[in-house]
């Protein structure tokens, strides 16, 4: 009974260290071999950018309501420009995430009617005055004025 | 009086649902349009032979509009090298059909919240300087 029971505990330990050591093995190949590829070699980062297709502004002033805001969810700054036919009727400065402009002052005023505006959207590094420039975005919008 | 009171309320009361017997209807209609909107999510960066991702998501568009992103009226973008701005590199958008964006083939186009995949890929590298190549991309969205 006694020599039975050396028997288990010799087998036992046996197979301890057989499973410890297909673990060191697996674990060894797997640092010859790399890990699985998910599809994704870099880290790619993204922004996320309110669209606007219809601004309503007010004829004949500079103060204009106008709501954007930079989602906290970016990494990026983003600078809007709003430019009718080459010319810049607004620029902001650099907005960082999680802040957004309530109101902005034009270059000049609008009269009553409907405008084509490229409303532009460039994305900047997070810290002012950052020299990093990333992609941006170009919405066709349309602002009424009345 | 309390006689003269009863009938001043009856009167009263039949006066008024005959009012609203001879009343003529009218109808009114409240109408409001509610502007489309959307995000877009593109890349901050996009790494040469590498997959990326243009996304729409919390699309409120009428129904028949279409969300169109390109890459405006070129064809391609070109990237400098610092060292030498001289000979920069054209950068086409692949899509993940194989066919490439241009001025007439957006890249991607959206009814409804989803993600489309592109690459971006250089045709002819002969005369590339050895060295980091940058550009930017202004993506150009329509919604129509």
């Amino acid at each position: 009974m006694k020599r039975e029971n050396i028997y288990i505990s010799i087998i036992l330990v046996l197979i301890i260290i057989l499973i410890l050591l297909a673990f060191l093995a697996i674990y060894k190949r797997s640092k010859d071999t790399g890990i699985k590829w998910n599809g994704e070699t870099r880290d790619t980062r993204y922004v996320k950018i309110p669209s606007f297709t219809e601004i309503y502004f007010n004829a004949d002033t500079k103060i204009q309501a106008f709501n954007f805001f930079n989602p906290s969810s970016n990494n990026c700054s983003m600078m809007i420009a709003l430019v009718k036919d080459g010319e810049v009727y607004y620029e902001s400065d650099a907005i960082r995430p999680g802040y957004e402009l309530r109101e902005i002052k034009l270059n000049k005023t609008l009269d009553c009617g409907d405008y084509q505006f490229t409303y532009i959207v460039e994305c900047c590094g997070d810290e002012p005055n950052a020299q990093e420039e990333y992609n941006g975005v170009n919405f066709n919008t349309t602002i009424h004025v009345r | 009086m309390r006689t003269l009171c009863r009938m001043l309320v009856t009167s009263l009361i039949v006066i008024a649902l005959a009012c609203v017997a001879n009343a003529d209807e009218y109808e009114s209609t409240v109408i409001y349009t509610a502007d489309d909107s959307y995000f877009i999510e593109i890349p901050e960066t996009i790494v040469v032979g590498e997959p990326a991702h243009i996304t729409a998501s919390e699309v409120n568009i009428a129904d028949g509009k279409t969300i169109s992103v390109s890459l405006g009226s070129v064809d391609y973008i070109q990237i400098y090298n610092q060292k030498d701005t001289s000979k920069p590199l054209d950068v086409y958008f692949e899509k993940e059909d194989g066919t490439r964006a241009n001025t007439s083939t957006p890249l991607a186009t959206f009814d409804s919240d989803g993600s489309r995949e592109f690459t971006a890929v250089v045709n002819d590298t002969t005369n590339a300087i050895a060295g980091e190549y940058s550009g930017r991309v202004m993506f150009e969205v329509y919604c129509e």
